[in-house]
């Protein structure tokens, strides 16, 4: 499926400026595998794009594109109106939290946090300046001198961010952060990411599987499947108007009914009988012409 | 259900065969010790009564004094070489598909199974040919060459398990390759780093059979010096001098395991 | 997820940038293995055909040691005792072995830790001091002799050593590491729950043993007899110490050639001989564990 570049920039809060993020025609073939097929999307300043879709889909090669660890087999990157395409990883403006947070095991928290600004060759006393400055954002500044084994979970992921924010880069990546917590933790955690993302209002890319994550999250959801894009749009058009079989069945709780069309109406095949005019559900065609399938919204 | 004998005898003499091997492992080592404390003239166990002297005897022995030393420079020097040499080697194969790696790879480990005598008398034509025969240049690099394979398996697999994401977030946080190498890669590779270094050097240390080909008057190894002793007689000094280097080894040996788990260099 | 990022590994760019780093880094190693091991060896094979007895500036193509060599029967006996002590090391390792790394594989991690220690240490132990703690544990006056006379079994010390069955014994117990080592790395990774199934079909211990566990860790009993022959016929400071001049190996007799009579070509052609029969077999046996993997 081709993305529209119309369609794309209506959908969101309508940004004229030129977008953080720009993806041209982005593909990554492994020998004959598709891990990633023509994919494109503009990311505005400031909004939250979610990478939606299950285990395989292109939504992680995608994002480590991005982030220069994989070099695409065709298409190109920009960041910040500038074309990233071919430059390194440490060459490109974005920060990344990892799925496993990857914070370094022989650093002590602040030593990670200032990690980066090192490298920018930040001068030493606005170094420690900002990694307390960003502790203190996540509320950790008490453990500064700890060893990262020494924080629980949540702990990590909040150093993980604060270490990819420190070098307020233009872009975050987030991949998959909340994957490796208990389910209750990651509703409270999530709530405390979203809080300051917004905040300090950087532009994100995030990847998750998990549809609540991203429908909770997100200003707009890509949904993803073998490589393709399946649908963009915000949370709300995805959820009501899933453009495809696909995304209804991935997306909410939906009942999908295979039937045929005639006479102005879906007969499903045990008989259920829904009149075009009257929604909330859609009609989606099938490969075969004469059958279409139907989907209900599960809105309770 | 079958006849139950066949299990119990595998069991008992499953039992036996592990009592067997591990006494056997260590018998040589533990007569040594014991024989070294005898208060005696001659080599006996249980030895007559208990004494140190045998230990000055030794302290006293300027050959056996100078041999530990060799030993302990050319022991340390092998151990840097190798671990330099066998370290770029390691993380080249690691890092980069080429033409040539996997020969590369089991060549470097091939040291282990070429017969020493083979390599002995063909490194020692080689350094006389090229005018490094009886140096002590010579009798390292063989050192070096049959380190090699303990430090570049170690080393291969230190790399192999290292989780590529703590690289990537460097890289990530603007470190450029060699900062990353040098502030991460190395840091994380320390425990396999020190357990390749202290084998290489435990292995150098008590090698004889290369050092015997290579060695030569004046540049006598310890274990060289211990061969030489025991071929025409062997009195209590000897184990003196053992027993040291046993302490030694076992120690250094202690020291891998706590530090990297014995399971990873071998 | 993990199928993509598992095959995105090998483009993953953390390296030292530039196309030919990859040379700067292993060029050291190549450089020292080809001038230092692949160059020894090519050169002892050319000096096994020298002509003469000289060590220095020999010359010539002959293969007058070969024949020395192949038509002494003197050798040919010492190089037939010399395989033959191999082989009965490589397989006094496995009995014993066998066993070991097995329970070792099977055992807590607390007590794998312990027993490795114990097992690998006459790996790492000088083997100069392990034969003298097996020629003071089997002297005359030794803890052998010593436990024989005071239990009745003998009158008087008997010698123990100087025979073929001492070398082979302190040969197995120097190499019994590698073969314990490689039967636990592939024990390692059978799974017991294969065992438990097969006693779930009510078969016994012995049953177990061959059907299940002997078949799946063929590979590793047979890289551990081919490293501990291997390792076991290129001996010389075992035979000599222990064998003294009853009992003779090639290695020892490679030694005498070269160091005390200065015949290197002649020592050459021995070495040669050596490193062709180890090389043989070794390659044929890894030819075998590559098509039978598992």
């Amino acid at each position: 499926m081709k993305v529209n570049f119309e369609d794309v920039s209506d959908a969101g809060s309508a940004k004229q400026a030129a977008p953080i993020l720009r993806l041209d025609g982005l593909s990554k073939h492994y020998g004959d595998v598709i891990a990633v097929e023509d994919l494109s999307l503009d990311v505005a300043d400031g909004e939250f794009v979610s990478l939606l879709g299950p285990s395989g889909c292109g939504k992680t090669t995608t994002l480590r594109m991005v982030a220069g660890f994989i070099k695409p087999t065709a298409g190109r990157i920009g960041i910040a109106g500038k074309d990233v395409t071919a430059l390194p990883p440490y060459k490109r403006d974005t920060g990344m939290v990892f799925q496993n947070y990857a914070l370094f095991p022989h650093m002590t928290v602040a030593e990670n946090v200032a990690f980066g600004l090192e490298n920018l060759g930040v001068e030493r006393s606005e170094r420690m300046t900002r990694v307390h400055e960003m502790l203190r954002m996540v509320e950790l500044d008490h453990l500064s001198d700890r060893r990262p084994a020494a924080l629980s979970g949540g702990q990590q992921q909040r150093v993980a961010l604060a270490r990819a924010l420190a070098l307020q880069p233009a872009l975050l990546l987030l991949d998959e952060p909340f994957s490796n917590l208990d389910a209750q933790l990651r509703v409270r955690l999530r709530e405390d990411m979203t809080r300051i993302i917004e905040r300090i209002g950087v532009t994100t890319l995030f990847v998750t599987h998990d549809q609540e994550e991203a429908l909770a999250l997100s200003d707009r959801i890509v949904v993803m499947s073998t490589g393709r894009v399946e649908q963009i749009g915000s949370p709300g058009e995805i959820y009501e108007r899933p453009s495809s079989r696909f995304v209804a069945d991935f997306i909410g709780q939906c009942t999908i009914l295979d039937g045929t069309c005639a006479d102005a109406a879906f007969r499903s095949v045990n008989g259920l009988r829904l009149p075009f005019e009257a929604p909330p559900w859609r009609l989606f065609a099938g490969a075969a012409s004469r059958t279409c399938t139907g989907g209900r919204g599960g809105r309770s | 259900m079958k006849s139950q004998w066949p299990d119990r005898f595998l069991a008992v003499a499953g039992v036996l065969t592990q009592s067997l091997v591990y006494i056997t492992m260590l018998l040589p080592p533990i007569i040594v010790v014991g024989a070294s404390l005898t208060a005696g003239n001659s080599m006996v166990f249980p030895p007559e009564g208990l004494s140190l002297r045998w230990y000055h005897e030794a302290f006293q022995n300027t050959a056996f004094m100078n041999a530990f030393v060799m030993s302990l420079e050319l022991g340390f020097a092998a151990m840097f070489l190798s671990l330099a040499i066998g370290f770029a080697g390691a993380y080249g194969m690691d890092r980069y598909r080429f033409f040539g790696r996997e020969t590369l790879r089991a060549t470097a480990l091939s040291p282990l199974i070429v017969p020493v005598v083979v390599l002995g008398i063909g490194l020692l034509q080689l350094l006389t040919a090229i005018g490094f025969g009886q140096t002590f240049f010579g009798l390292l690099i063989g050192h070096v060459i049959i380190t090699l394979p303990y430090v570049v398996r170690t080393l291969t697999t230190s790399l192999a398990l290292l989780d590529r994401s703590y690289e990537e977030a460097a890289a990530n946080l603007r470190a450029a390759p060699h900062v990353v190498l040098r502030r991460v890669t190395l840091p994380l590779l320390l425990p396999g780093f020190l357990s390749a270094g202290i084998f290489a050097f435990v292995i150098s240390f008590g090698n004889i059979t290369l050092s015997i080909f290579l060695g030569f008057a004046g540049a006598e190894t310890l274990p060289v010096q211990i061969f030489t002793y025991v071929e025409h007689s062997y009195d209590p000094t000897l184990a003196a001098v053992s027993t040291m280097v046993i302490v030694l080894t076992v120690i250094i040996m202690l020291a891998i395991e706590r530090i990297a788990g014995m399971d990873k260099v071998l | 997820m993990n199928s993509s990022s598992v095959a995105a590994r090998g483009t993953v760019r953390v390296g030292p940038s530039g196309r030919y780093a990859w040379i700067a880094l292993t060029a050291p190693l190549a450089i020292v293995l080809l001038l230092f091991l692949v160059v020894p060896i090519l050169s002892l094979l050319r000096a096994s055909f020298f002509e003469g007895d000289r060590s220095f500036n020999a010359s010539g193509v002959s293969l007058e040691h070969y024949l020395r060599f192949l038509t002494d029967s003197y050798y040919l006996n010492v190089m037939l005792d010399t395989l033959g002590y191999g082989l009965a090391t490589a397989l006094l390792c496995l009995v014993l072995g066998f066993p070991t790394g097995y329970a070792l594989a099977r055992a807590k991690p607390h007590w794998r830790r312990w027993g490795l220690i114990i097992i690998i240490l006459p790996l790492t132990l000088s083997l100069v001091i392990v034969v003298f703690g097996w020629l003071v544990v089997l002297g005359r006056q030794g803890l052998v002799n010593q436990v024989l006379v005071f239990t009745g079994l003998i009158d008087k010390p008997i010698r123990l050593l100087f025979n073929s069955p001492a070398v082979i014994i302190v040969l197995a117990q120097q190499f019994l590491p590698f073969m314990v080592l490689s039967v636990m790395s592939v024990v390692g990774h059978i799974d017991p729950t294969l065992e438990q199934a097969s006693a779930n079909l009510r078969a016994n211990r012995w049953t177990t043993f061959r059907k299940v566990i002997v078949p799946l860790s063929l590979p590793g009993i047979l890289s551990g007899l081919t490293l501990v022959f291997v390792l076991s016929v290129s001996a010389f400071i075992t035979p000599r110490l222990i064998g003294g001049h009853r009992v003779q190996m090639l290695g020892s007799l490679i030694y005498e050639q070269i160091i005390v009579l200065l015949n290197w070509p002649f020592g050459a052609a021995m070495s040669a001989v050596l490193f062709t029969v180890t090389l043989t077999i070794t390659l044929i046996v890894n030819k075998w564990l590559k098509s039978h993997p598992g």
